[in-house]
């Protein structure tokens, strides 16, 4: 990188400058092992002032595993591989950031080698079923914490003789069913059509015997029995969605079991009545999402989840009406500022991601969460806006490209509620704290006039949990909480963070310099891995209380403009 | 079973407003009894499936809704029943994955009937045979399995020739050993391969590499590919298929431009027709999932081509952003090496902009219709195809056309066999009788679709004389014209009896043509389509329901067998 200097110190004041920096991000995909992958292709998304829409550019690695994308530019990237040869790439649960990579960064990438699981498929007569789907259903990861969210690729045809074998299924535990969420061949007829889902070996849901899935281990002889039990039915029909646009999608509803998250199924309503219906059901406890999608970024339509209950017989006459979905818009800006960690590093506006967080509970539903989180980068004027949002109270999270920033201050300039512009940073006695709020928003609400700030000179702490007596095991997973010592910051939720961890490690980046107390906290056994939780800090009473609790443990430490701080040890 | 898959795809396209189930409140009389057999015997205990095929607008092409589908099982005798149906189109199927149909001139699987009120139609036969399986392993070139890929088969037929075969209930593709294993297959001689060659057209991965299309045993050469010869019910095992070669892709790096001013063009996709070693342009404008706009500077780049010969055009069709614009098509040849500084062309296109008005209903439930129609507007010259645009009316009717490139085109609604029909488009009130001229960037306003919904009705049967079609190849729909007003045509479907239907028409003169398809395009066959699909009869609609025969013959052109 060539040195700016002079550039740098008017791009302070300037929301970005756009010198077109070019960069190359390099890679290398490996086993768990650590052996090389050759053949797999890599793609590369950028986050260019918009959501994520498309793949951008491909590489295939070679027979190191490596790979690489030249000429790019700065911007914020995903990588995904697919082509993965039976290998299983992490996952992310819907409402987790997926990691972003910047130019000049080296990305290694570990696929584990998927389990399979495979058996045959029989009527009670012992003659076998062709063409049924049959899916691997994890319920619980390789740690035993549950699982909410059904990968949707997990299911495979039988042959003629009636035998599946999914594989690249990684580590957990699984059930495995027939005529689950009524998946057929290209929507062909079936003669197990409106049938309830059989579970191995023979069972409902309540019984279905459960399989511990390995890397890299065929579990086989998983046959299971066809029950031949009639389902229910749920239809009803999509309200509204007058389309907008040039080109807008069907209306299709999702349903899904509650509480466990198991997608059951997509329906597509038709066009001209809205009408749709789920088949082959069995007795639970359903939810029920319309969407509709547009071409337009302002013509997403949603419903409200619904909740169903089936109780030996078909339920109809749902009706789900779609409504606009939200967007936040605004500004993110460098405020010039008395600590620059670094004159000499000039990263881009464009380099920064911002992610749209829902306040949620651990009880909300599940089906939405995709819904909730939307993650950009803003233009090269710093200039964002944050659209398909569902109806909920939002907070803007940020992925800075460095170090050396953090997020000063969050706000608005009409009430968090009102959709109405304003130039919120000339008017400070105006604008609302939404880092303390959050901006709550109903259908087809657009909030405007947002402004991120940022600063330099942001602090780090990296460190690990050592238990307090020799010889002490620490809880499977940990909650570190940072936490503002300062009394003026009490309500400044920039300043609070929470990292999970499983082996004891915590790093916190892009903190406002100030005193700070560390706090420890177990994680109940049942919360799940694949949804995040709202942060405690977001609940005013909660965070009063997480407050107290860090007074007392009298941790305290102080983190100074461009601070690093390595291997602080905290004791649990 | 014996559904054709890739068959039943190209046909929802062609008749993308013909079928699909439609509601239907309260019970009929009309009844459906018929026999399932196998191998001549009756065939106990079979499932049986009813689909109502939806002739109305609505539905979501490609997603039959499932619920409206009804299925019963045989009895000891192989009978079996369905009653209380109400009058209107069905499909008649045989459930049976691992078994496939006897009645080798199907082409989409089961019997299409459309039944009359109160009608008892008897005697439907589904007759059935063991089907045969393939299975065998696929490697890579340095041996490693080929995993998650897609086999292709091909058939003969009876003249000889290897045509693409596509089976239903499974998947075509290898698992994480390699191994595939395709069932439910007729009888016959078969030629299996994976990969992509040039001939298959468009390819829709981008992948970094892809494997030249091998077939079994180890070839790239079509004519050296072992045939292997299926008997009914019979597993043949060790098809194994060794790829030839993996072969990289290439990338090609351009800008769209506006051929007036220079300057760029954004938020515009491109879209791309490879040109065959033939010099022939196959198939309409391609469009990969990995095409992103033009950025800010008008620059494009698309990925994962493989060598040979392409048009590139900027297609706005799906583009708000950059709808205003058409483009010239540019050559270009990837020659193992990626392609950079291509220029393409485009120019700020004329529009048409009008009303779609209903004539003869007033009820807001079939008006609503109209929101569901595209407004297409088609050019004349088939090359032009790419350069096709659709509009769909606004809640108030109110359409607008846009990014029309210069030539001579017709505005087509198609419509479906129930509901409402184009019957006249007008410009200032005059009457367009032979489509628009379109003249560089025109805006041409105040342009009236009108559409019809009457109460009459032609009920039509197909007859073929002089001969008998041969394998593969089906009268799949009719297309009926009306004569008295705008180029509007729209397709209805031939039942398995020959019957075809067209509703809610208005009084008047009509064309009907038959439309035949076959998935095997031999110059012979081709030459047999275009003579059926010349075929045309003229029917004076009145009042009420016109009978009508339409009669293909085969005799007249002979020259097969």
């Amino acid at each position: 990188m060539k040195t700016r200097t002079m550039i740098l110190l008017i791009a302070l004041f300037l929301p970005v400058s756009a010198q077109q920096q070019r960069g190359t991000i390099t890679g290398r995909v490996v086993t768990d092992e650590g052996t090389p992958l050759s053949g797999v292709t890599v793609m590369l998304a950028s986050y260019n002032g918009s959501a994520i829409s498309s793949t951008l550019k491909r590489a295939l690695t070679d027979q190191e595993g490596n790979f690489q994308f030249t000429n790019l530019a700065a911007h914020s990237y995903t990588i995904n591989v697919t082509e993965t040869l039976g290998y299983v790439a992490p996952s992310y649960p819907p409402n987790v950031p997926r990691p972003v990579y910047r130019i000049g960064e080296n990305v290694t990438l570990r696929l584990t080698r998927g389990g399979v699981i495979t058996g045959r498929v029989t009527y009670a007569s012992g003659d076998p079923i062709i063409g049924v789907y049959v899916s691997a259903i994890r319920i619980r990861d390789a740690n035993g914490a549950p699982v909410n969210i059904q990968s949707p690729f997990l299911a495979r045809l039988t042959d003629d003789r009636g035998v599946y074998r999914v594989y690249g299924v990684s580590a957990g535990t699984y059930i495995v069913a027939v005529n689950h969420g009524g998946a057929t061949f290209y929507g062909q007829q079936t003669p197990f059509d409106g049938d309830a889902p059989t579970y191995y070996p023979s069972a409902t849901r309540d019984t279905a015997v459960e399989i511990q899935v390995q890397t890299g281990i065929e579990s086989s002889g998983i046959d299971i029995r066809h029950r031949s039990e009639r389902g229910f039915a749920v239809s009803g029909k999509i309200i509204g969605g007058e389309s907008t646009g040039p080109m807008s999608f069907t209306a299709s509803a999702v349903i899904r079991t509650f509480p466990t998250g198991l997608n059951a199924g997509i329906a597509i309503a038709e066009s001209g009545t809205g009408g749709f219906s789920f088949l082959g059901l069995p007795d639970g406890e359903y939810e029920l999402v319309a969407e509709m999608g547009s071409s337009d970024s302002d013509g997403n339509q949603l419903s409200e989840p619904r909740r169903v209950t089936v109780r030996g017989s078909d339920v109809t006459g749902i009706e789900l009406r779609l409504m606009p979905m939200a967007s936040i818009a605004g500004k993110v800006l460098l405020e010039p500022s008395p600590n620059v960690c670094d004159p000499k590093a000039k990263p881009s506006l464009e380099e920064l991601t911002l992610i749209s967080r829902r306040e949620e509970k651990p009880t909300d539903s599940p089906a939405l969460l995709q819904r909730y989180q939307v993650v950009l980068a803003p233009n090269d004027k710093g200039e964002f806006k944050l659209n398909r949002l569902a109806a909920g109270r939002y907070r803007i999270e940020t992925n800075l490209p460095s170090d050396n920033w953090f997020v000063k201050a969050i706000s608005s300039g009409a009430s968090a509620a009102g959709v109405r512009t304003s130039t919120a940073a000339t008017r400070p006695a105006n604008t609302t704290d939404l880092a303390k709020l959050g901006a709550l928003l109903k259908p087809g609400d657009r909030l405007t006039g947002v402004t991120v700030t940022i600063a330099d000179g942001a602090a780090s702490l990296r460190g690990k949990i050592a238990p307090a007596k020799d010889g002490g095991k620490l809880p499977s997973r940990l909650r570190v909480f940072l936490v503002p010592a300062e009394a003026t910051a009490t309500d400044d939720v920039l300043r609070y963070g929470e990292a999970l961890t499983s082996d004891g490690s915590f790093v916190f980046t892009n903190f406002a310099p100030g005193k700070y107390w560390l706090l420890a906290k177990p994680v109940a056994d049942a919360e799940p891995t694949d949804r995040m939780p709202s942060p405690v800090a977001w609940d005013a009473a909660e965070r009063l209380k997480l407050r107290k609790a860090a007074e007392a443990a009298k941790t305290e430490i102080e983190l100074k403009p461009c601070q690093r701080v390595k291997d602080h040890v905290l004791k649990f | 079973m014996f559904i054709r898959t890739l068959t039943l795809l190209a046909l929802t396209l062609l008749c993308s407003a013909l079928t699909f189930a439609q509601t239907q409140p309260k019970a009929g009389t009309a009844t459906i009894t018929g026999r399932v057999t196998l191998k001549g015997e009756p065939a106990a205990g079979a499932s049986v499936g009813l689909q109502p095929q939806q002739t109305s607008a609505g539905g979501a092409p490609g997603f039959p809704d499932r619920s409206k589908y009804s299925r019963t099982k045989t009895d000891a005798e192989g009978r079996f029943s369905f009653s209380s149906l109400n009058a209107g189109q069905y499909r008649i199927v045989a459930l049976a994955p691992g078994f496939v149909s006897a009645d080798d001139s199907q082409l989409t699987g089961g019997k299409l009937v459309n039944l009359a009120d109160g009608e008892n139609l008897e005697n439907v036969e589904l007759r059935l045979k063991p089907g045969a399986v393939i299975t065998g392993r696929v490697t890579d070139p340095i041996g490693n399995p080929v995993v998650e890929k897609t086999v292709q088969l091909s058939k003969m037929d009876a003249r000889g020739n290897f045509v693409r075969f596509g089976v239903g209930y499974q998947s075509l593709t290898t698992d994480d050993r390699g191994v595939y294993r395709v069932h439910s297959l007729p009888a016959g001689k078969y030629k299996i391969s994976l990969g992509y060659s040039q001939q298959d057209g468009f390819r829709p991965e981008v992948s970094r590499q892809y494997y030249v299309k091998t077939f079994h045993p180890n070839v790239i050469d079509e004519k050296e590919a072992k045939i292997i010869e299926l008997r009914d019910g019979s597993e043949t095992t060790d098809i194994d298929i060794k790829i030839a070669e993996a072969k990289k892709t290439y990338d090609v790096f351009g800008k769209v431009i506006e051929a007036a001013t220079g300057q760029p063009v954004v938020g515009v996709r491109i879209g791309q027709m490879p040109v065959q070693p033939t010099g022939n342009v196959s198939g309409g404008v391609m469009m990969s999932m990995a095409s992103m706009p033009t950025d800010t500077n008008g620059d494009f780049h698309l990925q994962g081509l493989t060598s040979g010969k392409y048009l590139l055009l900027a297609d706005s069709r799906y583009d708000s952003v950059a709808a205003d614009f058409y483009s010239d098509t540019t050559p270009v040849e990837i020659n193992e090496s990626d392609v950079v500084g291509v220029e393409i062309r485009a120019h700020r296109g004329a529009s048409i902009s009008g009303v779609a008005v209903v004539e003869g209903t007033n009820d807001p439930a079939i008006l609503k219709q109209l929101t569901s129609l595209n407004l297409n507007l088609i050019y004349r010259a088939s090359t032009e195809s790419s350069s096709n645009r659709n509009a769909r009316p606004a809640a108030n009717g109110t359409f607008r056309l846009r990014g029309l490139k210069p030539g001579k085109a017709d505005i087509r609604a198609f419509t479906p066999a129930e509901g409402l029909k184009q019957i006249r488009i007008e410009h200032n009130g005059a009457p367009v009788t032979d489509g628009f001229d379109i003249q560089a960037g025109e805006n041409l306003a105040n342009v009236r679709v009108v559409f019809g919904y009457g109460t009459a009705a032609i009920r039509g049967q197909l007859k073929i004389i002089g001969g008998v079609l041969p394998e593969g190849v089906q009268v799949t729909a009719i297309i009926v014209k009306f004569l008295g007003g705008s180029a509007s045509n729209f397709n209805v479907a031939v039942d398995s009896r020959g019957q075809f239907l067209v509703k809610n028409l208005t009084a008047g003169e009509y064309e009907v043509k038959p439309f035949a398809y076959s998935m095997n395009r031999t110059p012979e066959i081709t030459a047999l389509l275009d003579q059926i699909n010349k075929t045309a009869q003229r029917v004076t609609v009145g009042g009420g329901e016109t009978p009508t025969e339409l009669i293909v013959d085969l005799s007249r052109k002979e020259n097969d067998r």
